[in-house]
């Protein structure tokens, strides 16, 4: 079970960060989850955000290049060990993680998580726990 | 479908006009030019120097410094009652330089657009929408009043207000576009901006495009969002010698026919100023033959290129200028090597990943210089990883350095961050003695 990431790409300059969060609040739309990644030059911000269609239009008013792709979003409870399983399981299942980032609300925690074989990870992943749905997600 | 007969003359048929025509205005020169008539007495040439077509080769070459020398009018060779235009040249490396036209001057010039955008393809049944800048520079109306002679319906939108242009565009039928390849570029930039796609919902089918050289690479991405049935031409001409209308290309792309009845070419050493071979690359240089106010010998154009002789596919007997590989003016030094801009349009266009745009700046640090080149991201190749934007900065820096032999920073930037250009695209900021 797959839900919408927004990646967008932002040059590694003064302001720009704050150029995206601005778009956000101008347009109401709410980051239910983000990863910036950092590098010398350039970043790809990674985000859940409440409305994907809107949001990467506004980006694309405001001069950003952004990209929507599916990504998992796995439950987990908020409690010791519980990542380390999941990983364990992908791990001898041969599946190798390109990135992740996580999400907690309350009790309820969630990692978002990019393998380079997505649908054999979801198999994999199937078995122990569940996927949040899209709509799930952007009501948490 | 050629224009006129003047462009399917023999060898021999073309050389005796232009010598009729040389002996002539040496002789009115030397008697009207007072700057010319001194070249010639330093020289130790009397007017009837002019014996053979070949003997234009022992003539003094003159330079946009003794236009400028001579500003506003000096130069001129007939009374202002007889001058019914005046031109010039935007000026933005030092004084503008100032061109006029007599009645026959610009009878002459509209004859010569009209050959060069017959050979563009351009008929009477086109509908010619004109998105240079109408004003003191000769483009726009040099296109306006040879397109008129064709028969063509003319469309003056100018530039600016570019989405304006596209409602003109879309709902007059513009069959014909006549502007920059920058600006082209631009409108089918805007055209996608406001849900047009240039394909289907546009009828342009020609363009003739000039005024700031097009690369190969650039009519290459041109043709991705015009469609590759549009027959993308330029041509080729400055202010200086008439405005556009000098040479341009035919259906068959192997260089821009020159209306040598009215312009003679030579290519020359730039060093030596001695005349090359044909197929010898070197600067251009020409000759107006017979405008009244304002001619020229052996104008030195700045411009590289090539020339050939052989007869075209096209029934054109005229001789050929192979596209400029660039102007000396525009050629960067840096680190030593000499780098067209051209050069390195040719090494981005093509590289997936990125737009259009770009921006040359050279700058230095300590005594060394450095070359940064600013592109944009292609939103619609944007993703999910870092990896992917510094691959592209790597497929960049790596052609660059294959082109140029030249290490190059290269700054990935946001969509639209670069400026946009409505007439000749200034791409290149050198820095170096700001």
């Amino acid at each position: 079970m797959f839900v919408k990431q927004l990646c967008v790409f932002i040059e590694n300059k003064h302001g720009k960060f704050q150029e995206l969060t601005n778009v956000f609040a101008e347009y109401g739309i709410n980051m239910i989850s983000l990863s910036l990644s950092d590098s010398t030059a350039y970043g790809v911000a990674r985000l859940i955000v409440s409305d994907t269609d809107k949001a990467q239009k506004a980006l694309a008013a405001n001069g950003f290049a952004s990209v929507v792709n599916d990504i998992m979003a796995i439950k987990l409870d908020n409690k010791l060990g519980e990542l380390n399983k999941l990983i364990k399981e992908l791990n001898e299942g041969g599946i190798d993680v390109q990135y992740a980032y996580s999400l907690t609300s309350g009790k309820e925690a969630a990692i978002l998580l990019k393998t380079l074989d997505d649908k054999k990870a979801e198999k994999i992943i199937a078995k122990n726990h569940s996927f949040y749905t899209e709509e799930e997600i952007y009501n948490l | 479908m050629i224009w006129a007969k003047e462009e399917t003359l023999s060898r021999e048929e073309i050389e005796a006009i232009q010598l009729e025509k040389l002996k002539k205005l040496v002789v009115r020169m030397y008697d009207k030019a007072p700057y010319f008539k001194k070249k010639m007495d330093d020289m130790g040439l009397k007017p009837d120097c002019i014996k053979t077509i070949k003997d234009i080769q022992k003539l003094p070459f003159t330079t946009k410094q003794e236009m400028r020398d001579n500003y506003p009018f000096n130069m001129l060779m007939v009374p202002m009652k007889d001058i019914v235009r005046i031109h010039a040249s935007s000026g933005t490396t030092g004084k503008p330089t100032v061109v006029a036209y007599t009645k026959n001057d610009l009878d002459m010039w509209a004859e010569c657009v009209a050959r060069l955008a017959v050979a563009g393809g351009a008929t009477k049944d086109d509908i010619a929408q004109i998105c240079f800048g109408y004003g003191m520079f000769t483009g726009a109306l040099g296109l306006h009043n040879g397109l008129e002679k064709v028969g063509a319906a003319i469309i003056p939108s100018s530039t600016g207000n570019t989405q304006k242009q596209l409602l003109y565009m879309k709902d007059f039928g513009s069959t014909l576009l006549v502007a920059t390849p920058s600006y082209a570029m631009r409108i089918a930039e805007v055209a996608k901006e406001i849900g047009i796609d240039p394909k289907k919902d546009l009828k342009l089918k020609i363009g003739l495009l000039g005024s700031e050289l097009l690369t190969e690479a650039m009519r290459t991405e041109l043709h991705k969002v015009y469609g590759e049935d549009m027959l993308i031409t330029q041509n080729y001409g400055m202010s200086e010698l008439i405005g556009p209308g000098v040479s341009g290309e035919c259906e068959y792309l192997c260089g821009m026919h020159v209306n040598e009845d009215h312009f003679l070419i030579e290519v020359i050493d730039p060093v030596t100023g001695e005349v090359l071979p044909e197929g010898e690359k070197g600067e251009v240089v020409i000759t107006c033959l017979d405008k009244e106010a304002l001619p020229l010998i052996r104008y030195r154009t700045r411009d590289i290129s090539r020339l050939f002789y052989g007869k075209c596919k096209c029934g054109r007997t005229t001789v050929r200028m192979e596209n400029l590989s660039g102007r000396t003016d525009d050629m960067l030094k840096i680190r030593g090597v000499n780098v067209f801009p051209s050069q390195i349009e040719e090494a981005l266009l093509g590289i997936e990943g990125i737009g259009p745009n770009y921006e040359i700046v050279v700058e230095k640090n300590g005594s060394s210089d450095v070359l940064t080149i600013r592109v944009e991201l292609d939103p619609e190749k944007m993703q999910d990883s870092v990896a992917f934007i510094a691959n592209l900065e790597k497929t960049i820096k790596d052609k660059i350095k294959f082109i140029l032999g030249l290490d190059a920073k290269i700054k990935i930037e946001n969509p639209n961050t670069l400026q946009r250009f409505e007439g000749k695209a200034k791409r290149v900021r050198d820095l170096r003695n700001a």
